[in-house]
């Protein structure tokens, strides 16, 4: 791993420093600016590695604060790369940035005693014992996973397709949102497919260091990528992570993996908010359902990144039925698998504090937001159930109330 | 994605922010995209109007404004509106509980003078309560307290500079460094880290307890901006109240704390307004028909991400720093819009005294007195474009101590235009 981003732009003007999450939490981290840009020209002259690395969240908070344009973060993530190719990572950090590979390997064990390994307290501190934290979140492995239950819809006479990136969540936790936008892109005229060879998109790969492992799904899903670019098929993911990977970040990790023609993922709000336009979706029946909805929303960190606005409210904005306010109020905590750390859990429920206390004080009775592991992080400091946008968006076209757990 | 809009405003700096909330005032549906959350998260937070006329200080900056030259933003909008733009300004502050004042002298309204960290005084006019100095200037017994392990204030450096100038002849200072509340840090410890332990129960009483063992031996105490990470000034009239002492702040490097605490009372403004925020986003396609802008885009590898069709957009992306100016060797450019930026006027290098004004300062675009873009020969180029802040030229925001000044007057005015010209009924 020999790729170094340049530090020159970097005015050292601490923009950076005020607005990162972690640095704000604890002192033990150096902080943005300088584990970033002023840290890296000392790793070009050798010098050994700053330990406190280790505290970046990837969160990506400092590159959206940045008024130089500097990829703090990715300059931090190249680092622990070349770090975990000096000191191999720990099983814990094996497994949290696995979840594709451990799941695969459970397929075959039932969701209910796969979810009892991660509910039973003797399993928890068994799961402590190694590194996760045992008050953390976790989520349930759905009884068929998205991508073994979508063959089995029927979705006929459809003269369209649209390829879906599921990602790990959706596939594995929460198949009901990758149902819902199949229901929805239907209603638009898609039929719905998810290629057979797409895998983890590669973003705990690279927050746990594993630069081999995130080159390899790299490589496949760019392979499957151009496949459906060159048919002109679209592509779209409903994960803000793994848009923020696919489509800004693998050019930067694996520049030597990328094709001359640019790849193109789309938002899924943002794919339908192009259906309402062009009148493919039509929404008129939401305008005389009374599902009434009054939700909050969080933008996720890794959808702020992106610099493509915020489609989801945009979409739920058009639904006359739901009361949307946004919570504005920051990063979570969790970072995809940062929170279920025992070492960082006090770092990411106090990164979390202010959007939980605002979701509390809001009076909102549900928190809508696209990231999983956000919803997962609020659901369980808030107490309030989180969805997806998409679940509130098709309860409101459908005119179906929504039954929340 | 597209969205549409009344009024776009591009950069959120304190000139982007101003116009954001004047133009929403007026009824406008806003939204602001910038990328880069602009200078005003790591500034001190205090409001300079015009600290420095001619290379001198000055202390009524109204007198001075009325011989600007011409071409100077606050001649082009006038005393008046200025005076106005601050005035709405300062009830958004109030509104929101924030504590900003501007001192008085023989009932007109000037500029205070304001200690730095380097001991050197600075004039700025509309302040928060924690840097209210006008109790330094008759303390006949003075305190400068640092923190253990914060590097940026040495005590013993600031006292030293302050007592050799004339105003303080008859005051002695002291000096002292508190111990770190921080039991281990790893890097060196920043102002904004103590002021967010400030804010917190422990962190406060360890503040009462250093400042408690001074109190009554001193008139002013000047610590850093460690007084927590609210505007309301809450802490600041418990603490003076409490220890019979006028604690008070010192200006300091990035992060200057105040900033923070200005920019989250804004932004809680804003969003009370319905405004919205559009992260990491940078414009860099403007379609134009004539003199009309259809709509700007930010563009990345050829696809566009982003389309924002508006009636009216606010210009607010600062100058060179602020990345709406940009630098080659030879000359200034502005690139969203093509505008044409005036040469650079004086001699550009081989000053005698490098601290004296640069006339690289004084570059920026030109603006009619709507704000509007003109031409070297005053013709208007854009007519649903309005410029706020630093990217307008024709003022030297160092040399004059007015950036958040001519950041909040052109703002707040360019906001009103915009809100105009989208159709709502707006007095200026
Ligand atoms: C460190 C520092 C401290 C200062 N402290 C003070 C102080 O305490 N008091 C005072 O009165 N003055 C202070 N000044 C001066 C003052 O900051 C400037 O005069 C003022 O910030 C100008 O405000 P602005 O809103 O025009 O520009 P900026 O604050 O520079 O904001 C520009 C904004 O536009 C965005 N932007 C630029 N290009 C694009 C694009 N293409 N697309 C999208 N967004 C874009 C930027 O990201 C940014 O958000 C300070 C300056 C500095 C550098
Ligand atoms: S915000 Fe950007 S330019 Fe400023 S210190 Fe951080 S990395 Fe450097
Ligand atoms: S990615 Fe997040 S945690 Fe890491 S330095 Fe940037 S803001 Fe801080």
């Amino acid at each position: 791993m020999s790729i170094h981003l340049d530090p020159d732009k970097c005015l050292a003007c601490t923009t950076c420093v005020v607005h990162c999450p972690v640095a704000e939490a604890t002192p033990a981290f150096l902080g943005p600016r300088m584990i970033g840009p002023a840290f890296e020209r000392f790793r070009l002259l050798g010098i050994v590695e700053d330990d406190s690395l280790k505290y970046c969240a990837n969160c990506k908070n400092c590159e959206i604060a940045c008024p130089q344009n500097v990829p703090v973060a990715t300059i931090n993530m190249l680092a622990r790369m070349a770090q975990c190719q000096e000191i191999p990572p720990s099983f814990r950090d094996w497994i949290v940035a696995h979840g594709e590979v451990l799941a695969r390997g459970l397929k075959y064990f039932p969701a209910w005693l796969k979810n009892m390994g991660t509910h039973l307290s003797l399993m928890r501190t068994l799961l402590d014992w190694i590194g996760i934290h045992k008050d953390c979140p976790m989520p349930n492995f759905a009884k068929t996973a998205f991508r073994d239950h979508l063959p089995r819809l029927s979705q006929k006479g459809f003269a369209k397709s649209v390829a879906f990136f599921p990602g790990c969540y959706i596939n594995y936790y929460d198949p009901g949102t990758g149902f819902d936008l199949v229901w929805l892109l239907n209603q638009a005229g898609y039929r719905v497919f998810v290629p057979k060879d797409f895998v983890c998109c590669g973003i705990p790969l690279i927050s746990g260091g594993f630069e081999k492992d995130a080159r390899d799904n790299t490589r496949t899903n760019l392979r499957v990528l151009a496949e459906l670019n060159a048919q002109k098929i679209p592509v779209i993911s409903a994960c803000p992570s793994c848009r923020l990977m696919l489509t800004r970040e693998i050019g930067e990790f694996f520049p030597e993996l990328m094709p001359k023609e640019k790849i193109s993922i789309d938002d899924a709000q943002s794919f339908l908010l192009k259906c309402i336009a062009t009148g493919e979706l039509d929404i008129k029946t939401a305008h005389n359902s009374s599902v009434n909805i009054s939700a909050i929303y969080h933008a996720p960190c890794h959808l702020r990144a992106q610099g493509a606005g915020l489609p989801a409210l945009e979409l739920l904005s058009y639904f006359p039925d739901i009361a949307i306010c946004e919570a504005n109020a920051g990063c979570c905590g969790i970072s995809g698998s940062y929170g279920f750390k025992k070492e960082k859990y006090a770092i990411a429920q106090s990164v979390g504090a202010r959007l939980f206390q605002r979701i509390t004080t809001s009076g909102r009775p549900l928190v809508a937001s696209e990231c999983g592991t956000c919803r997962l992080q609020i659901a369980q400091a808030t107490k309030k159930p989180a969805t997806h946008p998409l679940t509130l968006v098709r309860a409101a076209l459908q005119g179906r109330p929504l039954t929340l757990g | 994605m597209q969205l549409r809009t009344d009024v776009l405003v591009i950069g959120s700096g304190p000139a982007g922010l101003t116009a954001a909330l004047s133009a929403a005032e007026h009824g406008c549906q806003v939204v602001v995209a910038s990328s880069g959350a602009g200078t005003l998260a790591i500034s001190s937070g205090c409001i300079d109007l015009l600290g420095q006329y001619q290379q001198q200080e000055i202390s009524d900056p109204w007198e001075a404004m009325t011989k600007l030259p011409p071409t100077h933003p606050y001649s082009l909008l006038g005393c008046e509106r200025v005076a106005k733009a601050l005035q709405s300004f300062q009830a958004i502050l109030a509104r929101r509980k924030s504590d900003y004042f501007v001192a008085q002298k023989d009932g007109k309204n000037v500029n205070s003078r304001l200690p730095t960290i380097l001991g050197t005084l600075k004039p700025s006019y509309l302040i928060p309560q924690s840097l209210d100095s006008s109790r330094l200037f008759s303390a006949k017994k003075v305190l400068v307290a640092g923190v253990e392990g914060l590097r940026d204030l040495s005590p013993k450096l600031c006292a030293h500079e302050l007592a050799l100038l004339p105003e303080f002849a008859e005051t002695t200072f002291a000096t002292t460094l508190f111990p770190s509340p921080l039991s281990q840090t790893h890097r060196g410890v920043s102002s904004l880290d103590l002021a967010r332990r400030v804010a917190s129960a422990e962190g406060k009483s360890w503040l009462t307890t250093c400042l408690g063992r001074f109190a009554n031996a001193y008139d002013v105490i000047l610590v850093p901006p460690i007084l927590g990470i609210k505007a309301s000034g809450q802490l600041v009239s418990e603490l003076r109240q409490m220890l019979h002492c006028h604690v008070e702040e010192l200006l300091t490097i990035p992060p200057g704390v105040g900033g923070i605490r200005l920019r989250e009372t804004l932004i809680d403004e804003a969003r009370e307004q319905k405004i919205r925020f559009l992260e990491n986003v940078r414009i860099n396609k403007a379609c134009v028909s004539g003199q009309h802008c259809e709509y700007v885009a930010a563009v990345e590898d050829e696809e566009e991400n982003l389309r924002l069709y508006a009636k009216n957009i606010v210009l607010a992306t600062g100058g060179i720093l602020g990345g709406g100016l940009f630098t080659t060797p030879d000359q200034v450019q502005e690139e969203l819009f093509n505008l044409p930026v005036p040469p650079v006027q004086g001699q550009m290098c081989n000053a005698s005294d490098v601290l004296a004004a640069h006339p690289i300062s004084q570059t920026g675009l030109s603006v009619d007195r709507s704000l509007r873009p003109v031409d070297v020969h005053e013709n208007m180029l854009l007519d649903n474009v309005f410029l706020a802040g630093r990217s307008i030229g024709g003022y030297d925001p160092a040399d004059e101590k007015s950036g958040f000044g001519v950041a909040i007057a052109t703002g707040w005015y360019a906001g009103v235009m915009a809100a105009n010209a989208a159709g709502m009924e707006a007095s200026a």
